[in-house]
């Protein structure tokens, strides 16, 4: 792994329990391209996925496994009822009030095989977030929303 | 690793995306459902009630709550009121007023100091002071326990 990796945790939506975010390592950030690509293709969709975050960014736990899916190695899939998909991983900082609820890429309901790679993916992501984490020169910057205090 | 927290003088282009949505409801239909979903959810795991069960207990067939903890059917409020009441709770509702915020409160009528209670809040006078009673004084029990 190179040195000094940029890790941007983007603010996404603050709710009373967690904080979702987007994951930014060196500029590059899967989960912010994809939402911002959906808001335009499928506008509809887009706000479906936004509104699941928020609801689960409201609990300490989440019940609704129609919604909120572990997937393996604590990866969980936001699910819409129209086959949308966004992989996100819990994590929490020290020094930070809210848990994180991180997302890292997104997909939709294609067949089994597609699916698998598209959780692959987020895993693999997830596993390179927690070892830059680990290295001192690593810097993280949590972005706020622009209204938060 | 070093951590910065930062307030973006620019809100990223996601950000300003979502404070800029219009009003969409739709979208909060759907928010609000999955809120309902939860309250209900939790209460099932609480008391061990499985789908079926429910089901049983509200009157209607599986495939109805079924529907209903999917969350993407519109409510009845009668489907709500029998789910409540079928996890032997109540069912409310409330619409915030224009430039406030809600936050529901649960608590049991035992628990509650008397300043608070339907009887002393209707009684105007009452209400702006604490009357501490002769049998909520501190005894001398009380100060040796502490």
């Amino acid at each position: 792994m190179k040195n000094s990796l940029e890790i941007s945790l983007k603010t996404v939506h603050l709710g009373s329990a967690k904080r979702v975010t987007t994951l930014g390592i060196n500029q590059k950030d899967q989960a912010n391209d994809y939402l911002l690509k959906l808001s335009k293709s499928n506008p509809q969709g887009f706000q479906s996925l936004l509104k699941r975050l928020q609801a689960i960014a409201e609990h300490d736990s989440f019940e609704n496994k129609n919604t909120y899916r572990h997937v393996g190695d604590q990866v969980f899939e936001v699910k819409t009822t129209t086959g949308l998909r966004l992989y996100t991983f819990p994590d929490t900082i020290k020094g930070q009030a809210h848990q994180l609820i991180i997302a890292v890429s997104g997909g939709k309901k294609g067949n089994k095989k597609e699916q698998q790679a598209d959780i692959a993916k987020a895993q693999q992501i997830k596993k390179d977030y927690l070892a830059a984490k680990k290295l001192k020169s690593t810097q993280l910057t949590i972005v706020r929303l622009p209204n938060e205090n | 690793m070093k951590i910065n927290t930062t307030a973006p003088t620019e809100p990223t282009d996601l950000q300003k995306l979502i404070a800029e949505l219009p009003f969409d409801p739709a979208a909060e239909a759907e928010f609000q459902g999955l809120m309902l979903v939860e309250e209900i959810l939790k209460l099932m795991k609480q008391q061990g009630v499985k789908r079926k069960e429910l089901a049983k207990r509200m009157g209607v067939g599986p495939s109805r709550v079924t529907a209903m903890l999917n969350g993407s059917s519109n409510f009845k409020l009668e489907t709500l009121i029998r789910a409540a009441h079928a996890l032997g709770g109540t069912y409310h509702h409330v619409i915030c007023p224009p430039d406030m915020k809600c936050k529901w409160t649960f608590y049991r009528e035992s628990e509650t100091h008397n300043a608070f209670s339907p009887l002393i809040r209707a009684n105007k006078k009452a209400s702006s002071t604490f009357v501490i009673t002769k049998s909520e004084q501190a005894t001398d029990d009380d100060a040796k326990a502490a």
